[in-house]
């Protein structure tokens, strides 16, 4: 540090700082002026809330003649995803090197942390699943802001208009794509209930207990007061029913939650990085893609974090 | 003078994902209300009654639903936490 210090105060130093910073203010300015804030003739590209159809050549099964472009991305995920653990685990050594070594670190990072969340048995259970949809959404997310991503595509007829439809798109920038993971995710909490639990765990949704502990020893009262204690039993009673529909609604709301929050979050990253990038062409938007990393990380966590939370509120005895 | 307590990033990121939540639980149930009210007045005929009841249905609950949540989801956190220390 002190020696980039002392370069830096040499007039050769000074004079590659200043360089530097007009080089940046150039490309900033000549940025304005490229972009859509100078020249009123440009137009905002099309920004569509649903994925846009790439039109196929071809007919495909159960498709038709058309894909949603956030489906090469998925696909693109998928292949890091596979192509990845399958050059890391080809080898497996004791003492790992290379790929394995960087994969097994990231790995062993992360199931310490679900550990410490969800408890050494639990964690052994739900880490295949947490850890899926963790690495799924961090690397989809993270590639919607490769170079390619919304830029490259056809020109296609849309509404009459003619719009370029990207070849690819953030996975997660696609409702139907996080509507399934959050399928996913609610489904498997009711799997682990039932299998962690059994037949009780529908007595969370399908309920008609009281909720009062019976104590050993007292008589039961008689008379008027053995009526009132006898009517609040029944009055509880309906309410944990109602209690257990509510709890039922909050599963779906529960699908809602998670969809929304991640397409919301990428979705709006991207129409965000689009609008940046078209009015100053070149910089302005790196502060941003610094940003949409760090949201892109956060709401995997998040959506990896809420799946092992509900799984284990799923999974607790009630006693 | 505050107290340093030392904070690992697992507290820090649990309470962004409950925080999150909670923003959402307490907003979904509206919405949710208000697109099925719609829906079966639409079907029905009968516009702003069933999706007035709905929405304000769901007004009501989303607190509810999230209290519960909360309530729930920390007491299984402390309990880990006695687990851990124990």
């Amino acid at each position: 540090m002190n020696n980039i210090m002392a370069t830096l105060r040499t007039p050769k130093g000074c004079l590659g700082c200043l360089g530097l910073v007009l080089v940046i203010v150039a490309l900033f300015v000549g940025g304005l002026m490229l972009g859509g804030i100078a020249n009123e003739a440009y137009q905002l590209p099309e920004i569509s809330l649903a994925a846009e159809e790439i039109l196929l050549p071809f007919n495909v099964p159960l498709l038709g003649h058309s894909v949603p472009n956030t489906l090469p991305a998925t696909w693109l995920t998928m292949l890091v995803l596979i192509v990845v653990a399958f050059f890391a685990t080809r080898k497996m050594e004791m003492v790992p090197s290379g790929l394995q070594n960087v994969v097994e670190a990231i790995v062993e990072m992360f199931y310490g942390f679900i550990e410490g969340v969800a408890g050494a048995h639990q964690a052994s259970i739900f880490f295949p699943l947490v850890a899926t949809f963790f690495f799924f959404i961090l690397i989809s997310n993270w590639m919607g802001i490769f170079p390619g991503f919304g830029s490259v595509g056809v020109w296609a007829e849309h509404h009459g208009e003619t719009v370029l439809v990207p070849f690819f798109r953030s996975a997660n920038a696609h409702l139907s794509t996080t509507i399934a993971l959050a399928v996913v995710s609610v489904g498997a909490t009711q799997y682990f209930g039932f299998n962690l639990l059994g037949l009780p765990f529908l007595g969370r949704y399908f309920t008609f207990k009281s909720s009062a502990r019976k104590e050993e020893g007292a008589a039961a009262p008689g008379g008027l007061e053995g009526f009132v204690s006898k009517l609040g039993g029944f009055m509880e009673r309906i309410a944990n029913a109602f209690v257990g529909i509510l709890e039922l609604i909050s599963e779906f709301i529960k699908i809602m939650s998670f969809s929304f929050r991640l397409f919301g979050n990428i979705f709006a990253g991207e129409v965000l990085l689009i609008v940046v990038s078209f009015l100053c062409a070149f910089l302005a938007s790196l502060p941003f893609m610094l940003l949409e990393i760090f949201v892109g990380f956060v709401q995997a966590l998040i959506f990896s974090m809420l799946s092992l939370v509900f799984f284990m509120i799923a999974t607790a005895h009630h006693d | 003078m505050s107290k340093k307590y030392d904070m690992n990033m697992r507290d820090v990121f649990w309470v962004l994902a409950v925080g999150s939540q909670v923003g959402l639980s307490i907003a979904l149930p509206v919405i949710a209300g208000l697109a099925v009210g719609y829906w079966i007045d639409m079907r029905l005929g009968s516009l702003p009654w069933i999706t007035l009841l709905l929405t304000l249905i769901g007004t009501a609950i989303g607190p509810f639903i999230t209290y519960r949540w909360v309530i729930s989801s920390v007491q299984r956190r402390l309990e880990r936490k006695d687990e851990e220390e124990s």
